[in-house]
């Protein structure tokens, strides 16, 4: 007899000290959170079943997140409310559902589906050049292309960042906050960092450190005639 | 006052993760000034750390006190530790961020030699003076226990007291005689307080013990005064008895396995006379076969894992392990969470056993023949035949497994060339024997470690160590086997220091001094500047691991009472020179090692459950 499974989309938060963890950690945590929440999972088949839980993507270091997604896959139907209670009763301070739906068995695997993330940079630092920010940025936005390199497995590539930035706006001033759309999934991630360093080699200084930015994804999109909507809506 | 990491710091550093803590099960305490604060120190990385189930122990224990809080630190990674000496970020703890230094007793968790310089480090990072005689009442008391304190002398200059054996106790008695003191009026000193320290049964302070050296050698450990004991007894607890951490922490950070542990048993009788953990963990002492099953399910409640490992010395032996491993198999898989045992004895019945816990995952098993002859496998005690080595991987074989390790020693005493050969000889012939199956096989040169009864027999020199290496790796050329071997020079100085005195301090010291830290890790393994720290201090390194020891010397750790009686080890080393056997008492007799008797205990395997399987004699 084939085991009824259900499948649900989990959006999870990311904050504080926790954006020190890496995605695999970050991973296996959210699986053992499952496991204490006594969430009965259904299991992958082969050599090595693992519990079914499928990320969107892969979170960087360092940084933080209202909207990291994964559909897992369960034996057992849930209330929202119920599941998303007892998944945060089981999961360490810095790491929230935030959101949790019931979501149609065939549909696309998050991963896949994932065209486009949304940040929100906080940079810490000096006043000075703030108010011509904006201008720089919409300089730096006509560019037709913006050459750029990047090390990938073993080998670097060229790419043209121009066309993976499909938004960045100044979101507040002091401390300055800027907000980035950028692509993301299979054909292209550019990294909000890569952006800031971007920008900093286009007004030649150093005018947003990455390494002191406070990055935080607001959100993942998927594409559906052309429009972004959040992985969320399915 | 918390310590500030910046996220630019923990954004430069390899795995930030280990610095961060916020673990599920992690301890968070307010403490008021009456508290007792523990800093729970190891010395080498957070993964490494946090997977020795002592420290696991320790902190829950000492956690279930409202008057106590204990928090855990580990050894920043060299990366880490040169942003915080630049940054001036003294050593702090995981949990409050707290500079180490602000706690009432730092107590470190020592497994091995190479470990020490690591110690020194943690304490230099934290701001603590390394001697002893340079702290004074208002520094943390700094104590080691682990493996390391049965031979304390090296470290003797840089720890107030050491712990010696099972600590789940005796950390309460010293954590009550800290809190009198510190709560005390009147001003009590530190001397004091080590003094009564020193009344409680398993600690060591060895500032009230002198060296008496003659001719330039150890010659003896005199109490200062006569309210210090001569010897100092090893602790021994009863398993059933003492907490056990049912909620054990679960590191974020974890490189290889997600699993927790229940220990079986501690203790094992087999004999193996070069293993040190053989004689000082003794007598067996095995945890009922349904409160294992109990604390397993509960831990998996508790923490989440996908994976218990059955811990002990040999979890094979265990008395009850069948009725064990189907009761948890039962209960666990439909849990998704996999059991694993840790050693396996090279036998058929453990390749059932294996099989039984690992019906999935197919990698590999390891076996630990030890050595390549008969013979010689009888002058260790290692009571496995060729045979028994065959049927199991033949076992494994025909059970799906394709790939078995093996582990072998080099320079076990009275080895010859044949004996090396006779492993080339075994490994081929099992590998003509089991078509289509893989071997890695690891080569550890034996170091002689005290308190076993080849405490008196020399290392062998490391140049004939690396022949005997070549020629295992010439005679194991093959497609289907790969060797690897541990670092020959590694192991010389770790046997330095496992039979080290007092004097070794200072060279501990100046390797220190020079750049050494995490010595057990290759890639900084500074060996040129260990040569220079000895020559420095004119101690001939090769005097400590390679002279053979008469039985009439004094040995620097004479003075710590295993429970196991001299007489017992040289009649041991004897039996061994005769390539006489000596059986597991568990299964033959008394064998008269002096343990139960120093204790008062009387070994009894775990309680059988009504229709429980029992295994007969291995």
């Amino acid at each position: 007899m084939r085991q009824a499974v259900y499948r649900y989309r989990v959006r999870l938060g990311k904050f504080g000290d926790m954006r020190f963890i890496g995605h695999l950690d970050f991973a296996r945590e959210f699986e053992r959170g499952l496991r204490r929440a006594g969430v009965p999972m259904a299991y992958s088949q082969g050599f090595n079943p693992r519990p079914r839980i499928s990320f969107a993507s892969a979170l960087a270091l360092g940084m933080e997140s209202e909207a990291e997604y994964a559909d897992i896959y369960t034996v057992e139907r849930f209330q929202v409310d119920e599941l998303t209670g007892a998944l945060n009763g089981s999961l360490v301070t810095g790491i929230r559902v935030n959101g949790l739906r019931s979501v149609p068995l065939d549909g696309v695997e998050p991963a896949s589906a994932v065209a486009a993330a949304a940040y929100e940079v906080s940079v810490p630092g000096r006043s000075l050049y703030w108010e011509r920010l904006d201008s720089i940025l919409g300089d730096f936005l006509r560019l037709e292309s913006i050459s750029w390199r990047r090390a990938g497995r073993g080998d670097i590539r060229e790419i043209d960042m121009r066309r993976e930035i499909l938004g960045l706006e100044i979101g507040a001033l002091e401390p300055i906050k800027l907000r980035m759309v950028l692509k993301a999934g299979i054909d292209g991630a550019v990294r909000p960092h890569e952006v800031l360093q971007a920008v900093n080699s286009f007004c030649g200084s150093e005018l947003l450190k990455p390494e002191e930015a406070l990055i935080r994804r607001t959100e993942m999109y998927f594409s559906k005639g052309g429009k972004l909507r959040p992985l969320f809506e399915v | 006052m918390r310590v500030a990491l910046s996220q630019e710091m923990l954004l430069s550093v390899s795995k930030p993760g280990r610095y961060v803590n916020g673990e599920w099960n992690s301890v968070h305490k307010e403490c008021d000034p009456s508290v007792v604060t523990f800093a729970l120190a190891f010395p080498d990385v957070y993964e490494i750390g946090m997977s020795n189930l002592g420290i696991q122990i320790l902190y829950d224990t000492l956690n279930r006190r409202e008057d106590a809080c204990c928090e855990r630190v580990f050894a920043p990674w060299v990366d880490m530790e040169t942003r915080m000496r630049t940054r001036g970020v003294p050593l702090f703890s995981l949990e409050s961020r707290r500079p180490v230094a602000e706690f009432d007793v730092v107590g470190f968790s020592v497994q091995h030699e190479l470990a020490y310089t690591n110690v020194l480090n943690m304490l230099d990072m934290a701001g603590i003076p390394l001697e002893s005689s340079g702290r004074g009442d208002a520094h943390p008391l700094v104590c080691v226990g682990g493996p390391s304190a049965y031979v304390p002398e090296p470290l003797a200059s840089f720890v107030d007291f050491f712990v010696v054996g099972d600590g789940e106790v005796v950390v309460h008695e010293i954590v009550d005689l800290v809190k009198e003191w510190k709560l005390g009026e009147g001003g009590r000193g530190r001397i004091e307080l080590l003094r009564e320290l020193a009344r409680v049964e398993g600690v060591y302070v060895p500032s009230l013990y002198e060296e008496v050296r003659e001719g330039g050698r150890f010659a003896g450990l005199l109490p200062k005064d006569s309210s210090v004991p001569l010897r100092v007894r090893r602790r021994v607890v009863d398993l059933g008895e003492v907490d056990y951490p049912s909620a054990p922490v679960v590191p974020l950070v974890e490189a290889v396995h997600d699993r927790a542990t229940v220990e079986v048993f501690r203790g094992c009788t087999r004999g193996c006379r070069f293993c040190q953990a053989g004689i000082v963990y003794r007598p067996v002492r095995e945890l009922s076969p349904q409160e294992i099953v109990e604390r397993a399910e509960r831990i998996v409640k508790t923490t989440g894992v996908s994976e218990i490992s059955l811990a002990s010395l040999s979890t094979c032996d265990y008395t009850e392990i069948r009725w064990v491993l189907n009761e948890l198999t039962r209960r666990l898989a439909p849990l998704g969470v996999n059991l694993s045992l840790p050693s396996l004895r090279a036998d058929a019945f453990s390749v059932e056993l294996a099989n039984m816990v690992q019906r999935v995952r197919r990698t590999g098993l390891t076996f630990a023949p030890e050595a390549g002859t008969q013979r010689l496998r009888e002058v260790i005690n290692k009571s496995i035949t060729d045979d028994d080595v065959h049927e199991a991987v033949r076992a494994a074989r025909s059970t799906g497994w394709r790939s078995v390790k093996l582990y072998f020693m080099i320079g076990l005493p009275t080895e010859t060339e044949r004996d090396v050969l006779g492993i080339v000889d075994m490994v081929r012939s099992l590998c003509n024997r089991n078509e289509g199956m893989n071997f890695s096989i690891t080569v550890s040169p034996f170091s002689p470690k005290a308190h076993t009864p080849f405490q008196w027999e020399p290392q062998v020199p490391l140049e004939d160590l690396e022949r005997r290496c070549r020629s295992l790796r010439e005679g194991l050329r093959s497609k289907r086997i790969s060797v690897s071997k541990h670092d020959l020079r590694q192991s010389f100085i770790e046997t330095v220091f496992a039979k080290g005195d007092r004097r070794l301090g200072a060279v501990i010291r100046d390797a220190w001094d020079g750049g050494c830290r995490f010595d057990s890790w290759t890639d900084q393994f500074k060996f040129d500047v260990w040569i220079r720290s000895f020559a420095r201090n004119r101690i001939d390194p090769h005097e400590y691991a390679n002279r053979r020891i008469d039985y009439e010397e004094a040995l620097p750790w004479d003075h710590i009472d295993t429970g196991v009686s001299k007489a017992f080890l040289a009649r041991e080393h004897e039996r061994a020179m005769k390539g006489k056997p000596t059986f597991d008492c568990r299964h033959v007799g008394c064998v008269a090692c002096g343990v139960c008797n120093t204790y008062g205990i009387d070994v009894k395997p775990a309680k059988h459950r009504p229709g429980g399987e029992r295994r007969h004699g291995a």
